[in-house]
């Protein structure tokens, strides 16, 4: 990454853009950014003991980089590669005993096509000005255990579900991207994601189906609040 | 509210007057052409604002308390960027055959100051309404409506001394610090209500307004104007309503040998314009009143011994040069300011004195197509008003049952009576008629045009709806002169009288058919193979235009919908522009948190520079030729540009205010020939506007910053002002008078950065080169 971000600045101070014969900020450019976005609920998960809710503070998070190009007046384009960890621990009550919380995470990595449209209507022009944007992503999750996950954890992370989830998931997002001192990109917004996820490779498990992983993937995405820092070449 | 039935008759006398020596002493107006800028530029033209503020803080006393220092040092800010403002807007004059005339007024006053007279610098203002006014800087403004109305040189005289002593008793800036210590409290204002303190400030005002009157007349005494005249100006502020001639408009000016209008269209009789010279002072007026000001300057009169003196230092003949330019540049600006009635009758009164001047009888036709296409208006503001006079019963509409005042009150009486049809009709007839006499000017063709097709695409009329023989028109005439059950009976026997006795006391359609007064306009002229092709054209093109609507209406909704898309594309679309001229563009930052001025000059100065950058710098990288003209291009030997600007902004914000008007700018001539100067078709002009005020704390966004990763964002919006930001462009293809490309982008709650502003220059420039789809 440190080699992508030196090579990606050296890019930057050398390359001067022409005029193109389409509009965008001086003609067609290329934005090379790094990216997070937070995930701030913690939906209800589905556990062997039924439905439980959970209204802790979470740490549900991703990251990564992306690499878009602006391909005309308000439209700009991209690929995205991003890690994620999301907290999938729950609180168990056993028999009306002390409540106990597994730490168990969901961790993975996704690939996305991003389309992203500058609305007319508020002004935009790639790359500044308020935006939607439409992402298909394609992501690979798998389940982590806690350590202290080893008596009473879920059947379903100690090998009784496939190692690794393959999903398909449409979002959406809304948006404001900036521009400073001419190069350095940075956008930020709200981005809700359809919470129904294609399982690919959920396998026939009596306890974890595909449902759980949706809940437990697709749900906590549903809704996250994103930022990026780029580089405008 | 006290009667002056002595002041009446005055005024009537005066009226009289003004029509005497209208005609006594008529100079010779055969070439007039509008003025316009000449010789070098005067260095306060040339000099950047920011400079000019900078030498102005030496003048900040500080001695002062520091809020009294610093808004002495906003006046001098304000006031630069205003006067600068007011400079490029086209409206000013420089050098031109009446400001330079009132320079050589002001030399005459001067003559034993000559110190004085080095700082002051006078200037023409462009707009029908009467005033003089100072700035600080020593420019002092004399309105072309103020020239109209002086009777000689020693009332001009008076006036400019009056400004003269505001500008050397620094009026203007002791009046902004006054306002600013009665806002603040301090000083004499301390410890008094707020409602004592505007009093107070206003009784100062008043104060200083009678200081400039009795210094401004002895400095009349000094110059050896006649004194009297200082008296007898103060008319100049009661009539400053009233229209500077009262000539009596007659209806035969439009009529023809058959075209008649009905005789209650015009009033019998009039009421007189009636001064009122209040005695005393409003509480919250800036001036005394004029009774008060003019009864102090006969006091003072009356304790001055030599009251010897002239009316004409600099030359008489000058000087009523000067004054009938001033009256025949008075009737273009009527039209350009869309008062087009006020145009016609002031047009009509000058053309009673100059019989076929040809600068006078191509304004009446401008005058008339706008009057015309007012009329044609479904609600046009006149006859709204009189509409609403007659369901109100408010006095003094159009239409209501009182006498109209004065004889312009006539006139208008007369246009909101007639039908718009035969207003029509009526303007068709004279602008014929001046169309046949200079066949050449293409603006007159186009007005020509325009008529006629309002003529037939509005009003639905063709030739076969006029008459083109009398037999019918005398018929009806003796159906009138038969009648013996009428009351009024035809003034005598001949054929006009009987017809006017017709339509007096007849609906012409009860007697036959889809008839009326009107359809007898055009008998003659229908015997003319040009005027029948005119006619047959503006036909073609009516239908032409009501195919195309009927297609529009056939359409369904999602054509419909696609085909007003396809229209508002064309306007903010591709265009293929190689070579634009750019006509002074503008930058402003609005600050409304700031009480006093809401403006941020030096944020608005800064700003102006980067946008003109940008300008040109997305042009060039769009390989757009763009040629500025603003301020920053200027120098002491650039009056041409300054001209060419002034040209330039006046017909884009004429050709702007009436864009919805089919009527075309009378600098159309001047336009062209700037076309051809700069080798393009294509004027632009462009804005960008922030907008800054106090962020409203949404309770939405409040909620915002439970949420961690947007938490300092909310924070920072919670202590940052609100900003939105406009840029608005628009292109006109100044042959055809067409907007071509019209941009207006608002964006709300963004800011405006350097990145944004080039991104929207860019994409302006972008969109202007990329050829047309």
């Amino acid at each position: 990454m440190k080699r992508i971000l030196i090579l990606a600045l050296l890019l930057a101070a050398t390359y001067t853009a022409s005029a193109q014969g389409k509009g965008g900020y001086l003609g067609h450019r290329i934005i090379v950014q790094a990216e997070g976005a937070y995930m701030p609920f913690n939906f209800t998960s589905v556990t062997p003991f039924g439905l439980l809710s959970d209204n802790r503070f979470v740490y549900n998070f991703q990251y990564g980089g992306a690499l878009h190009c602006i391909i005309s007046r308000r439209t700009q384009v991209g690929l995205s590669y991003n890690r994620f960890s999301m907290d999938v621990g729950n609180n168990y009550a056993f028999n009306g005993g002390a409540e106990t919380y597994y730490g168990t995470r969901l961790e993975g990595q996704t690939m996305s096509l991003v389309f992203r449209t500058f609305r007319k209507n508020r002004g935009g022009i790639a790359p500044i000005g308020k935006f939607w944007d439409a992402e298909l992503v394609y992501a690979q999750a798998k389940y982590k255990g806690d350590v202290a996950d080893s008596l009473d954890v879920p059947l379903y992370i100690n090998g009784a579900t496939p190692e690794m989830q393959t999903a398909l998931q449409a979002q959406f997002a809304f948006g404001t991207q900036m521009l400073f001192w001419n190069r350095v990109v940075a956008n930020t917004g709200l981005r809700f994601a359809v919470p129904y996820v294609l399982n690919i490779s959920a396998k026939d498990d009596p306890v974890f189906t595909a449902e759980h992983f949706q809940r437990d993937f697709g749900m906590r995405r549903a809704f996250s609040v994103f930022f990026g820092v780029g580089i405008l070449l | 509210m006290i009667n002056h039935p002595r002041l009446q008759r005055m005024a009537a006398l005066l009226c009289c007057l003004f029509a005497t020596a209208l005609a006594a002493q008529l100079p010779d107006m055969g070439n007039f052409r509008r003025p316009v800028s000449n010789g070098p530029l005067p260095v306060d033209f040339v000099t950047p604002t920011a400079e000019k503020y900078k030498n102005d803080l030496a003048k900040v006393d500080k001695s002062q308390q520091q809020s009294i220092q610093d808004a002495e040092d906003e006046f001098y800010l304000l006031t630069n960027f205003q006067v600068d403002q007011m400079r490029f807007s086209g409206e000013v004059l420089v050098n031109d055959s009446m400001g330079l005339f009132v320079n050589q007024v002001a030399d005459s006053l001067l003559a034993h100051d000559p110190e004085l007279r080095k700082k002051l610098h006078f200037y023409i203002l462009r707009t029908p309404v009467v005033n003089a006014f100072a700035t600080d800087q020593g420019v002092i403004f004399v309105t072309v409506g103020l020239l109209t109305r002086v009777r000689n040189e020693a009332e001009l005289a008076f006036v400019l001394a009056h400004e003269i002593i505001h500008f050397k008793r620094r009026h203007v800036v002791t009046g902004y610090l006054e306002t600013e210590k009665m806002r603040t409290g301090t000083e004499q204002y301390e410890g008094i209500t707020l409602n004592n303190r505007f009093y107070k400030k206003h009784s100062y005002s008043r104060t200083q307004e009678t200081q400039a009157d009795e210094e401004g007349f002895e400095l009349m005494l000094k110059s050896g104007y006649d004194p009297h005249a200082a008296v007898k100006g103060f008319d100049l502020l009661a009539q400053a309503d009233f229209p500077f001639t009262d000539t009596t408009f007659t209806r035969t000016f439009f009529e023809g040998k058959y075209f008649i209008l009905p005789s209650k269209y015009q009033a019998d009789t009039i009421k007189p314009y009636k001064i009122d010279e209040e005695d005393g002072d409003n509480d919250l007026a800036t001036h005394p009143s004029v009774g008060k000001r003019r009864r102090g300057m006969m006091r003072k009169f009356k304790n001055t011994t030599d009251t010897t003196g002239s009316y004409f230092l600099v030359s008489e003949k000058q000087f009523h040069r000067v004054r009938m330019m001033a009256r025949f540049e008075e009737c273009a600006l009527h039209s350009d300011e869309g008062n087009y009635r006020d145009a016609v009758y002031m047009t009509y009164a000058m053309l009673q004195y100059y019989p076929g001047n040809a600068y006078l009888e191509k304004e009446m036709t401008r005058a008339l197509y706008g009057s015309v296409l007012d009329k044609n208006m479904i609600f046009n503001f006149g006859d709204l008003a009189s509409l609403l006079g007659n369901i109100f019963v408010i006095t003094g509409g159009d239409n209501s049952t009182e006498k109209p005042t004065g004889e312009m009150g006539r006139f208008k009486r007369l246009v909101s009576k007639t039908e718009s049809e035969a207003w029509n009709v009526l303007a068709l007839r004279y602008v014929w008629q001046i169309h046949l006499k200079y066949a050449d000017d293409k603006d007159i063709a186009t007005w020509t045009t325009g008529i006629f097709r309002e003529l037939t695409f509005f009003h639905e009329m063709k030739q076969d709806d006029f008459q083109t023989n009398d037999s019918l028109w005398i018929r009806l005439g003796e159906i009138a002169a038969a009648d013996t059950t009428l009351k009024k009976k035809p003034k005598s026997d001949s054929p006009r009288d009987r017809f006017q006795c017709a339509i007096d006391n007849y609906k012409l359609d009860s007697i036959y058919t889809d008839l009326e007064y009107w359809s007898f306009a055009f008998i003659e002229e229908l015997k003319d193979p040009r005027f029948v092709n005119f006619f047959k054209k503006s036909t073609a093109y009516a239908d032409s235009v009501k195919q195309v609507n009927e297609i529009l209406d056939q359409m369904s909704g999602s054509e419909e919908r696609r085909y007003r898309r396809r229209r508002k594309s064309e306007l903010l679309g591709p265009q293929g522009i190689q070579r634009v001229v750019l006509i002074d563009p503008q930058f402003a930052v609005y600050d409304q948190r700031k009480e006093r001025v809401p403006i941020d000059i030096p944020a608005t100065l800064e700003g102006r520079t980067e946008f003109v950058d940008e300008l040109k710098r997305s042009a060039a990288l769009c390989n757009i030729n763009l040629t500025l003209l603003d301020q920053s291009v200027l120098d002491t030997s650039s009056a041409a540009a300054f001209n060419d600007l002034n040209t330039a902004s006046r017909w884009l914000t004429v050709r702007d205010d009436v864009k919805a008007s089919k009527l075309m700018p009378y600098s159309q001539a001047d336009m062209q020939a700037l076309a051809k100067k700069y080798g393009t078709n294509y004027f632009m002009w462009t804005a960008c506007y922030v907008y800054r005020d106090k962020r409203r704390l949404q309770p939405f966004r409040a909620a915002g910053a439970f949420l961690l990763p947007i938490a300092p964002h909310v924070l920072y919006r919670l202590f940052t002002p609100s900003e939105s930001v406009t840029f608005v462009t628009i292109v006109y293809d100044v042959s055809t008078g067409k907007l071509v490309y019209s941009r207006n982008t608002e964006l709300t709650n963004q800011r405006n950065t350097k990145t944004r502003l080039r991104l929207h220059v860019y994409d302006l420039m972008r969109q202007l080169s990329n050829p047309k789809k």
